[in-house]
């Protein structure tokens, strides 16, 4: 089993040494508005279709969502703007490095987390969360048994804390 | 006075101090673990408070928030890892002192001096609070609105090191609030026909996604720190103050104290501010200044002071006016509206008895931190030493039970999920979710005195102009504004010129 486990983390260790030299710069404000403005012209264009109107007066639901998505978007403008003009003059602009590793993790935990999700529709909380907090463990490379105990053990306890302490029905 | 006996009588019952107690030591170990942080122990325990009163609940975050003030000191103190921003002031001579083998002198200077700054601020207040109060009190709702605005421009100026960002993500913020009904008309808002979403987001739920499960998935990129204590050593120690140890820090303390009380009363300044700014004036004063930054007690008591005495000053305009100082600060509002208590300038002529228990309480939070910080300091120092990999999958398993608890729904996971999501991309392109919380937080207060104002006005913005309290505060957020951009120019300058 020793044997077993310490090939796979030479594997992941050999992957993760040849995918962490893979970095990208990004320059972030120009990303980050461009991001945002997809997201307020969706919005805006949403507004008609997601707030029905049943009155005629100048102030209504839609006022206050809709000064929110413009006040996104001009300030997206006005953030791509800023470093557009910066490129131009030939000045620096804010560059982030992303590592493709760093991102592959956290796509693994985030699948992991969906994980749990999906596991609870079939699952109970407690059972769930054992199997959720096993597969973390394997994640940070656990060996320790006593983790192991204390991740179960926790699950067990949070389980039991929420459902009577708490008194919420848990799935 | 009446509201003082009042307020007395609500606060002295057994379960607000064991609240308060338990609060208190899950805010050390949270403020202490490198990785954890003070707003995510508030959000994971924040369900915990559905079933508890408004003077329990609020007894139990403020034990969270000022204990994880001085929590911070801890891991600053004994690894070099400051477990809080505001503690890093605190390592500078906190961590010589270690290396010396006096860690624990470091760490009792750092809990009587958390302790005195914690009781000075509650003291002021008790005091100011309740003037404050009164003048707040003859606004109107176009005066709350932009008392609303203030608050949401200096956080977005503030959080992060750019203001257009700031501006964007506490538009988004306020613009989520408003997903549900609507609370004017009836109306639905950006529900696509999901039965779930009719009563929009709950806080909690956003707050798990964008607080908890996005440190979760930030975990891809931390380093993992060596947070070994030599706890043989700590036992052996020795760690009483000789009479001119005590002599020397009674003045960095009280000029500390002060410092703290006036940075945390202004919204969006923090304890960070105030500890590093505290530790230069009591520098300047020291007869030994050249003993700073290699293991100074003056140095230590002004930073412990100073941070813990913003703690009560920015309840003032919390309680009194609803404008969070900081992050913290604005789940503890989201708190109060669970609770049934609107922020804003009623507060205290509607809920007197509970402001006076909140403040009053104040005080016990700090003195039982004390308490706590006595006997439990050798114990606090092992608990550093707990592997974040291990803490991971617990926080998750509450952030889960959490969330789930709002609704008895799993749909409100998902939603948890999709926040997380959105807070790990906005990290990565350098956008703060604190002003998104802060929308989150004051999204409906914002919009109705808004949208009231306007229906009172027909539709005429002068409406925001109409009383000299507007034109204050329009006054005060341009000179905000104005601050903020000069100061981040001076930066660009500064970085362009290494």
């Amino acid at each position: 089993m020793k044997k077993f486990l310490d090939s796979v983390d030479l594997l992941i260790d050999n992957t993760g040494t040849k995918l962490e030299r893979h970095n990208m710069n990004v320059p972030i404000n120009i990303v980050g508005a461009i991001l945002f403005i997809i997201i307020a012209i969706v919005g805006l264009s949403l507004v008609p279709s997601q707030i029905k109107l049943n009155t005629s007066s100048a102030i209504t639901a839609r006022t206050f969502p809709l000064l929110m998505l413009r006040i996104v978007l001009i300030f997206s403008v006005v953030l791509l703007l800023k470093d557009i003009i910066a490129i131009i003059r030939k000045k620096d602009i804010e560059m982030k490095e992303i590592n493709l590793l760093v991102e592959i993790r956290a796509l693994i935990i985030l699948a992991m987390l969906i994980l749990f999700l999906v596991l609870l529709h079939f699952s109970s909380f407690i059972a769930s969360s054992i199997v959720f907090g096993i597969l973390m463990l394997f994640y940070f490379r656990s060996r320790k048994l006593s983790s192991y105990i204390i991740i179960c053990s926790s699950a067990i306890i949070i389980g039991f804390l929420f459902q009577y302490v708490l008194k919420v029905r848990l799935p | 006075m009446d509201l003082f006996m009042q307020g007395s009588s609500l606060l002295f019952n057994v379960p607000n101090f064991l609240y308060m107690n338990l609060g208190l030591f899950l805010g050390v170990i949270f403020g202490a673990i490198p990785g954890l942080t003070v707003i995510l122990c508030i959000v994971l325990f924040l369900p915990f408070t559905y079933t508890l009163g408004a003077v329990e609940s609020f007894m139990f975050l403020l034990g969270i928030y000022c204990a994880g003030s001085y929590g911070g000191s801890i891991s600053a103190i004994l690894i070099k890892t400051p477990g809080t921003p505001h503690a890093a002031a605190t390592m500078l001579d906190g961590y010589p002192l270690t290396q010396k083998g006096q860690s624990m002198k470091a760490l009792k200077m750092a809990l009587n001096a958390s302790t005195f700054g914690g009781i000075f601020s509650a003291v002021v207040l008790l005091f100011f609070a309740p003037q404050v109060a009164k003048f707040a009190q003859m606004m109107g709702t176009p005066e709350y609105f932009l008392v609303c605005a203030f608050g949401l421009t200096i956080i977005a100026g503030v959080s992060g090191n750019n203001l257009i960002k700031g501006i964007i993500a506490g538009a988004f913020g306020l613009f989520i609030s408003t997903i549900g009904i609507d609370a004017m008309s009836g109306g639905t808002r950006f529900i696509f026909n999901n039965i779930n979403l009719y009563s929009g987001i709950a806080l909690v739920i956003s707050l798990i996604g964008l607080f908890a499960l996005s440190e979760v998935l930030a975990k891809s990129e931390k380093d993992v720190v060596d947070t070994t204590v030599n706890k043989e050593a700590l036992n052996k120690q020795n760690c009483k103050f000789t009479k001119e140890e005590k002599k020397s820090v009674r003045r960095p303390m009280i000029v500390s104290a002060i410092i703290g009380v006036i940075i945390g009363i202004i919204p969006g300044t923090g304890a960070s501010m105030a500890s590093f700014f505290s530790y230069d004036r009591a520098r300047a004063m020291s007869k030994h200044p050249e003993e700073f930054g290699k293991g100074s007690l003056e140095g230590i008591s002004a930073c412990e002071t100073a941070n813990n005495a913003v703690t009560g000053a920015t309840l003032i305009p919390l309680l009194t006016m609803g404008i969070p100082g900081d992050g913290s600060v604005a789940i503890m509002l989201g708190a109060l509206m669970i609770n049934g208590l609107t922020p804003g300038p009623n507060l205290f002529s509607e809920h007197g008895p509970i402001m006076y228990a909140i403040m009053i309480g104040l005080i016990f939070v700090n003195l039982f931190m004390y308490l706590q910080g006595k006997v439990l300091t050798r114990w606090f120092a092992k608990v550093i030493s707990v592997p974040v990999g291990l803490l991971t999958p617990i926080i998750v398993m509450f952030c889960f039970a959490g969330a789930f608890s709002v609704n008895s729904s799993l749909f409100d996971i998902k939603i948890t999920l999709v926040f997380a999501v959105i807070a790990y991309i906005m990290s990565k392109f350098g956008f703060s979710t604190i002003p998104v919380l802060l929308g989150l937080v004051l999204g409906t207060l914002t919009e109705e005195n808004f949208r009231r104002s306007l229906v009172l006005s027909d539709g005429k913005w002068d409406i925001f102009v109409s009383s000299p309290i507007c034109i204050v505060f329009l006054f005060l957020i341009t000179i905000t504004l104005i601050l903020i951009i000069r100061s981040q120019i001076k930066t660009n300058i500064i970085k362009g010129t290494k």
